[in-house]
């Protein structure tokens, strides 16, 4: 979880997720902003020191994005933007410092969720998408509490130095 | 509660794999002159990133070429700075041979089943055999280790001479390719040899990796009695032949010391 196409590929999906309680009229300038975003930062040369620290913003990212299907009264266009802005530039920026560009390509796979979530929501199923959400959520809490972990060996992968 | 625990460790848990280092220039073929950034890298799929080995670490970098003259590179290393660790840069025509090799500082402490199935899919034999041997198999295995890595690249059109490619250039475990991928015309085969502190070495497990889809090695061997092993040679693209090999210690912090080499190249379409 520390590289490759998972992680904002993961991303990517609660922002897929997101999206789907989200008004209509933002679902393109969302989805667009995204894409943007993650591509101005997966070309951008973030030094490999940067490594633990955009891990961790992505994986509070993840956590938020996931959690924006929860508001009882739906999303905002502005807020929706705002997430998809952060969702899109963590996830390229988690390409950038711990993947080829092939993962940044990979990893829009995760807005399948998109359709899927909002196929749920149309149809009054809108539970299942959050169930989803809160997977992330747990997921994200994990991935970003194992750096400050002690270090159990066998799970953590070996021989990096 | 315990199954989804169970199922997130798992879900964590990374596969009981060893994590192959290599020299990865951007281009394997440049013009005289030209600069190609240079990135070292460790891992493989998923696991694969950036190497943060510091530069302390750094025992030799050089660049051996055609005329057989080395040229040391250490001092234009950046590690971890920017998009690159160091930037290529060959004024005359011909084969360059970049090697690099660090000393054997860093450890891995595993446990026992995940030391045992690193073992196991490296072909580490004598790892194996004395564990067994001394009722061991079920303790943690621990390791200090180094990398030792060679990259080929063209500098201007291929052919020519080739002999510093085929050449040991005395790296404590070094493939060795008995002909060089970028003879006129492409050999059908790449024969190598694996040599072990000074001698070849057999048994040991030696894997062929397209580096453009490297979850997994497309081809693997086990090195003969005379330390051979031969693959097909592919068609294009970059490719990476790794081996690792280990000797027990006595008296010492750890078990075992451990050599992760790799050799790679980069071939262009039409066998140019």
């Amino acid at each position: 979880m520390r590289g490759g196409a998972l992680p904002p590929g993961l991303l990517l999906a609660a922002l897929g997720l997101a999206l789907a309680f989200a008004p209509t009229r933002a679902w393109i300038a969302g989805l667009a902003l995204a894409v943007l975003a993650a591509t101005a930062t997966m070309f951008a040369p973030l030094p490999a020191t940067w490594r633990e620290a955009v891990f961790l913003g992505g994986w509070a990212s993840l956590a938020i994005t996931a959690a924006a299907t929860y508001p009882p009264r739906g999303l905002s266009p502005a807020v929706v933007l705002v997430l998809a802005a952060n969702a899109g530039a963590w996830a390229g920026a988690m390409v950038s410092v711990a993947g080829a560009r092939l993962d940044g390509v990979r990893a829009l796979a995760g807005l399948i969720a998109f359709p899927i979530a909002t196929a749920c929501v149309q149809r009054g199923g809108g539970i299942a998408p959050k169930v989803v959400a809160s997977w992330l959520i747990a997921v994200a809490a994990l991935a970003a509490a194992l750096p400050f972990l002690t270090v159990t060996p066998g799970y953590l992968p070996d021989h990096l130095d | 509660m315990r199954i989804p625990l169970l199922l997130a460790a798992l879900a964590f848990a990374p596969p009981a794999a060893a994590h192959d280092f290599w020299v990865q220039p951007q281009a394997y073929r440049v013009a005289p002159g030209a600069e190609t950034p240079l990135t070292l890298q460790v891992g493989h799929g998923p696991m694969r990133q950036r190497s943060q080995i510091p530069s302390r670490r750094i025992m030799r970098f050089v660049a051996v070429g055609p005329d057989g003259r080395t040229a040391d590179l250490r001092a234009g290393l950046r590690l971890g700075e920017g998009a690159r660790d160091r930037a290529l840069r060959f004024d005359r025509p011909g084969t360059q041979v970049v090697a690099l090799e660090t000393d054997s500082a860093a450890q891995s402490h595993l446990p026992a089943l995940r030391f045992n199935g690193y073992l196991a899919a490296e072909g580490l034999t004598p790892a194996i055999a004395l564990r067994a041997r001394t009722g061991r198999t079920g303790a943690e295995g621990s390791e200090a280790y180094g990398r030792v890595s060679k990259a080929i690249v063209q500098v201007g059109p291929g052919g020519g001479g080739q002999g510093q490619v085929t050449r040991p250039v005395g790296l404590t475990l070094e493939i060795v390719p008995e002909v060089s991928p970028y003879a006129l015309p492409r050999p059908a085969n790449l024969p190598v040899r694996v040599i072990y502190r000074g001698r070849p070495l057999a048994g040991a497990l030696i894997k062929l990796t397209d580096l453009a889809h490297d979850e997994a090695p497309v081809e693997t061997h086990l090195t003969d009695t005379s330390g051979r092993a031969q693959f097909a040679m592919p068609k294009t693209g970059t490719w990476l032949l790794n081996v690792i090999w280990t000797r027990p210690l006595e008296g010492a912090e750890t078990d075992f010391e451990t050599t992760f080499s790799s050799l790679s190249f980069g071939l262009a379409v039409g066998g140019r």
